[in-house]
């Protein structure tokens, strides 16, 4: 008798349609993170939000509503730093700051509801095959309102991005759009959490991304890349952890690397070395 | 041909201790080629950013065409000193398409924004550079670029800080004939701040300098 395949499981099924919103989201908000420079907000967010997550499982809430609601929280605070040019130590520090006082603040209710320990560990690893349809539905939504915040952004974010000086010449608020561009992130950053847990989600936003950015396309045409990425290296992640019984989160983010440097040798071969040297000078 | 001028009531300005202005009155046309000169730390790139709305003034009004600065500044085109390098990595029509209509909401039209890009690159004779990544530019192409970038909103006045720092003396004429060029096919007025001399004798289009020194503007 044959075994049964893939998708004949309905907590495949979901699987399969969870990794597929969250690659739209991680794809597209972590390459316009890259694009800003903000790899460390991109790491700190998911980690304030398991802070929330752990606050929502000792108050018996949803844990993906309090992840939202922390993720959120630190996305506004970092963003009030200021997102100048002037300023990247100081919008680091804060994140620091945030993301250490969260962390602390995380284990504390973790310690009060130590009754739930083994939901600390779906925190934290993510529980891809735990999906089920309400939690979905949630994902879908929060997946649809990130994508429609950044459609909205997307001139002015990438102008700021791109050319900050021309931008607030222009009288865009740099701190303003990257406050708004956070919570767009903090939401994207908590979808993707449910996924691949609060410790490797970023790589989900930062693998694809980097490897998109690398091949030095177009914001579109990244975006498109780094989504098809994101989608490559959860899909993929989940089949060969189906065949490997090794966890979704180690296949996702060695294949971040994987990706990056497999667009490290697409591009040795465009340029010439001096030009290479230069792109990294800068 | 589009009129410029600025109209300064009283002005001051000061950046930490240093003073800038000190209660300046001037009316000042901006026809043709404005060149703002001052030897270094006089304050020229602060009184730049100041008629941008970028620097608060500590007393005083400073007018653009008889509007403040913030609501003048969408009639104007900044290029500062050092040109954003904020992602080297990105091709030049990137870098250019994103200045288009960026203070607006959503998604651009992407062919419709890439023909107005190149258009801007055409004109400030970078065309040829519109695939290449940023970083690998020149000084002199990475001026081009820039200047396309700040062409973006059509401006009536250009202000420029020191676009010649950096470039050779042949692209020194090139941008001058440049300039001469955007203001007699489009009526763009130019204040510019420099430090060395400058070829502009022959240039077709008025001319005019002047100086910032201790806090007062010498016309």
């Amino acid at each position: 008798m044959s075994e049964p395949g893939l998708f004949t499981f309905p907590f495949m099924q979901h699987a399969f349609l969870g990794c597929f919103l969250v690659s739209l989201l991680g794809g597209s908000l972590g390459w316009l993170m890259l694009l800003r420079r903000q790899a460390f907000a991109a790491h700190a967010l998911p980690h304030i939000g398991f802070s929330g997550a752990a606050a929502a499982v000792w108050l018996h809430f949803p844990p993906l509503v309090g992840m939202v609601a922390a993720s959120m929280a630190g996305g506004f605070f970092m963003g009030r730093e200021q997102q100048g040019r002037g300023h990247p130590a100081q919008r680091d520090t804060m994140t620091g700051l945030i993301l250490a006082a969260s962390l602390g603040i995380g284990i504390w209710c973790l310690h009060e509801a130590n009754e739930a320990s083994s939901q600390t560990t779906t925190l934290l690893f993510g529980d891809v095959l735990g999906l089920d349809g309400p939690t979905l539905g949630l994902l879908a939504g929060l997946v649809a309102a990130c994508l429609a915040g950044v459609a909205l952004l997307w001139r002015p974010l990438l102008f700021i991005s791109l050319c900050p000086s021309l931008a607030e010449a222009q009288g865009l608020s740099s701190t303003r759009l990257g406050q708004l561009f956070l919570l767009l992130a903090a939401l994207a950053a908590a979808a993707c959490a449910e996924i691949a847990g609060a410790l490797l989600c970023f790589s989900l936003m930062i693998g694809p991304a980097s490897a998109a950015l690398k091949l030095e396309l177009s914001p579109f045409r990244g975006i498109v890349c780094s989504v098809l990425g994101a989608l490559l290296l959860s899909w993929g992640g989940l089949i060969l952890s189906w065949y490997s019984n090794i966890p979704l989160p180690f296949w996702i983010s060695l294949g971040g690397v994987g990706l990056y440097l497999l667009a490290c040798a697409l591009m040795k071969g465009k340029l010439p070395p001096s030009k290479i040297r230069k792109i990294h000078q800068n | 041909m589009k009129g410029a001028y600025l109209s300064c009531r009283g002005v001051s300005l000061q950046v930490g201790r240093h003073s800038i202005l000190h209660h300046a009155t001037l009316d000042l046309p901006l026809e043709g080629l404005t060149i703002l000169r001052g030897h270094n730390g006089a304050g020229k790139t602060c009184f730049l950013r100041a008629l941008m709305g970028l620097l608060p003034l500590r007393s005083g009004q400073l007018l653009i065409n008889g509007r403040p600065p913030v609501k003048a500044r969408q009639h104007c085109g900044y290029m500062p000193q050092k040109a954003d390098d904020t992602a080297p990595m990105l091709p030049v029509i990137s870098h250019v398409m994103a200045c288009l209509k960026g203070t607006h909401w959503g998604i651009p039209l992407p062919n419709r924004t890439r023909q107005k890009a190149k258009a801007l690159l055409e004109e400030t004779g970078a065309l040829s550079l519109a695939g290449k990544p940023l970083g690998v530019l020149s000084g002199g192409e990475r001026q081009r670029v820039a200047l396309a970038q700040t062409l973006a909103n059509a401006p009536d006045l250009l202000i420029l800080d020191e676009p010649f720092a950096a470039l050779d003396p042949k692209s020194h004429e090139a941008l001058l004939q440049l300039f001469a060029r955007l203001h007699q096919r489009n009526g763009t007025n130019l204040l510019i701040t420099a430090h060395g001399p400058l070829k502009t004798k022959n240039l077709p289009l008025p001319i005019r300098e002047i100086t910032l020194k201790e806090g007062t503007l010498h016309v």
